[in-house]
Order: C-alpha cells, then sequence, then structure tokens
C-alpha cells in the first residue's frame, strides 16, 4: 500500500474501513488496469476533478439541446480527446447522455473495455470525492502513477444484452468472474460494468463499505450501520432524484 | 426508491416515497428524512457553507456516525448514478411492471434517464 490517506483531522470520528478503502482505492487508481495505465488512470482522475470547470460543460450544461454546442474542452490532460469527451460528460451532465452519444463515442476511437475501465474509474473517484466533501475535509491529492502495462484482459461471454455496452449475462460468467455472479444474484449495476469486471470488484467494495454486503442487498430491512436501511434510502433517493437518474 | 417502498412492505411501514425524493416536504415517514434529505442536497449543491451547516444539523438528528453513514451513502449513489447513466443499465421488465406505478406517481418516469 503506497498510500496513507488520514481524516484524523476531522471533528467527529471516521470509520475506520471507509478510510482503509479510500487507501485502496487510491493504490488502484495509480496502478494499470485492463486497458489504461497508471497514468492514465490518475490523468482520468484529474480531468475528472477539473470538468466542472470547464466553459464548454457549463454551456452545454445550461442547453436545452447539450449536442447542439460544438467546442473543445478545457482539458488538463493529455488523454485522448474520446475519452476527454467521455469524462467531461459522464463529469457534468450525466442524465443527458444518450447511446447515439456512446456510439459515437465509439466511433471516435474508444473501445468499448476502455469506456466501461474508464465509468469504473470515474465512479470510484466520485464515491471517494464527494465522501471526503460531505464530511467537510479537504479534497485528497491524487496518487503517483505506478508504471506498467494495462492487462487487456477482456472477460469471457460478455454480450450485448440491452445496455449500451456488452456485459457479462446472468449464467455466462467464465472462471475468471464468476466469483463476481455467485448464488445466481447480480444487481444490474453490477452487470453495467462487468466488461471490466476484474476493475469493477474495486466499485463493488466501495458498495459493500459504504452501503450493505452484495449478501444483504436484496433485504430491504438490512443495516449494520448507525441509521437505518429506510434512512439510507432516502439518501439514495434524493441523490438520484437530483441527479435525475430514473434507477 | 425500489428498496424503501420494499423495506416499508416488509416492516409494515407506510413511508411516503414523493417526500424521499423532494416532492414533498416532512419525514415521509422515516425518521430524521428531512434532515438527511437536505443533506443530500446540500452535498450535491457545491455549496460549502450550506454543506456545513446541514451537516451539522444532521449530526444532531443521527450523531455523528449516523451522518458519516449518511454521507458514505450519498457518495455512493452519486457514483452508481454515473454507472448507471453512462452504461445504459436497464430496468428489466420484472421491475418495471413492479415499480410502473410509484414510477409515474412521483414523477420518476421524466427524469432524463427514463427515455434512454
Amino acid at each position: 500500500m503506497s498510500t496513507s490517506i488520514s481524516y484524523i483531522d476531522a471533528p467527529f470520528p471516521v470509520r475506520l474501513d471507509i478510510v482503509v478503502l479510500h487507501e485502496h482505492v487510491w493504490d488502484w487508481l495509480a496502478r494499470p488496469g485492463l486497458r489504461w495505465s497508471g497514468e492514465e488512470r490518475v490523468a482520468i482522475a484529474a480531468e475528472l476533478r477539473h470538468a466542472h470547470r470547464c466553459t464548454l460543460c457549463a454551456d452545454r450544461k445550461a442547453a436545452l439541446s447539450p449536442y447542439d454546442i460544438d467546442g473543445v474542452h478545457n482539458s488538463v490532460s493529455t488523454l485522448p480527446d474520446p475519452a476527454i469527451e467521455a469524462i467531461h460528460r459522464i463529469a457534468t451532465d450525466p442524465g443527458r447522455l444518450t447511446e447515439s452519444w456512446y456510439r459515437e463515442t465509439l466511433a471516435s476511437g474508444l473501445r468499448d473495455a476502455a469506456y466501461v475501465e474508464l465509468v469504473v474509474v470515474i465512479a470510484c473517484v466520485i464515491a471517494v470525492d464527494t465522501f471526503v466533501r460531505a464530511i467537510g475535509m479537504a479534497t485528497l491529492e491524487l496518487p503517483a502513477p505506478v508504471a506498467g502495462f494495462p492487462s487487456r484482459i477482456r472477460p469471457e461471454g460478455a454480450v450485448q444484452e440491452g445496455a449500451w455496452v456488452p456485459t457479462i449475462p446472468l449464467g455466462g460468467a467464465g472462471a475468471a468472474e464468476a466469483d463476481l455472479y455467485n448464488e445466481g444474484f447480480v444487481t444490474n449495476s453490477y452487470r453495467a460494468i462487468s466488461l471490466a469486471a476484474p476493475q469493477a470488484r474495486m466499485f463493488f467494495n466501495i458498495v459493500a463499505t459504504y452501503y450493505v454486503d452484495r449478501n444483504h442487498i436484496t433485504d430491504p430491512t438490512y443495516s449494520d450501520r448507525a441509521i437505518s436501511r429506510p434512512q439510507m434510502e432516502v439518501i439514495a433517493a434524493r441523490v438520484s432524484a437530483l441527479n435525475q437518474c430514473f434507477f | 426508491m425500489r428498496q424503501l417502498r420494499a423495506s416499508g412492505q416488509k416492516s409494515g411501514n407506510d413511508y411516503d416515497l414523493s417526500a424521499a425524493i423532494g416532492a414533498t416536504g416532512g419525514n415521509g415517514g422515516v425518521p430524521g428524512g428531512q434532515t438527511l434529505r437536505n443533506f443530500a442536497d446540500a452535498i450535491l449543491s457545491g455549496d460549502a457553507r450550506r454543506l456545513e451547516r446541514t451537516r451539522n444539523f444532521c449530526r444532531a438528528a443521527v450523531g455523528d456516525a449516523g451522518m458519516v453513514d449518511a454521507a458514505a451513502i450519498a457518495a455512493l449513489f452519486d457514483a452508481l448514478d454515473r454507472v448507471a447513466d453512462a452504461t445504459g443499465m436497464y430496468l428489466d421488465d420484472i421491475a418495471l411492471d413492479d415499480t410502473a406505478e410509484f414510477r409515474a406517481a412521483l414523477g420518476i418516469d421524466a427524469f432524463r434517464t427514463a427515455g434512454d
């Protein structure tokens, strides 16, 4: 573990498992993934944070038809243009992403597996950054990238099922992903990022640490936290409503 | 939303789903519901002073550990919404049928991602 994170300065205790999780996320972020190097993954995180200061994104956010507005993103990285476009859109206006936009992003040169890994990286960084902001602590410094090459692993069995991105269907997981599809129950969110299954495990760790572990997700009254499950679900429902997210 | 409704059904509580998404005021039958909802609003608002104020209200309502847990839930769903929106994740037919009534009643079908 190369990253040390502390919330000791917070005026209230922060659960140790959350501190450890954040250390793991930062360590994971810095390392090569499936399609992106460690340097590129940290650049994705930097670009994600910067997107909220992008004037093109602000103009699009304010527009009735965001896809009618062309321009160049204010970027802080050397990532490929389709990746910068994807990061900025997902960061600043996720509720208006469309399948045709996704298809154009692929046509611009971003492979589906690279896109899904990018989504996983974005989700994990948002999970850390939003929490840190919520408890009033300073934004964490991004980790130093770890050298190395992406594994280029693509899970067996991923097919086009109905989501925009290919996913591993129920009963279709290969040996390497079998643990993610155990006991026949897989949430749609798990399946949605299954094309990046080895990387998606980190997001599932976040779900288990922040919310409830997968064995209890379907029990709508279960909570081993300081707030009840209905209290959790009020927050979840409100956040999704604010994000205009149907799910 | 489905989980909140299911939680109420299993525990015998009648939670007001419209309060949970902010369509109406009050706790919606969930202890501290309005304070938690206000905390979620402040987290996503980008307004640091508002966030500090609502964080303190949240600490008073559910305790320090409860506030930290609430922050974690808000952060998770802020991330999870991105996963759903960016992958074109879909609800299966069973879930769509199961939620049709309250989605229509609460205006959730009008959310931007509903038509994708």
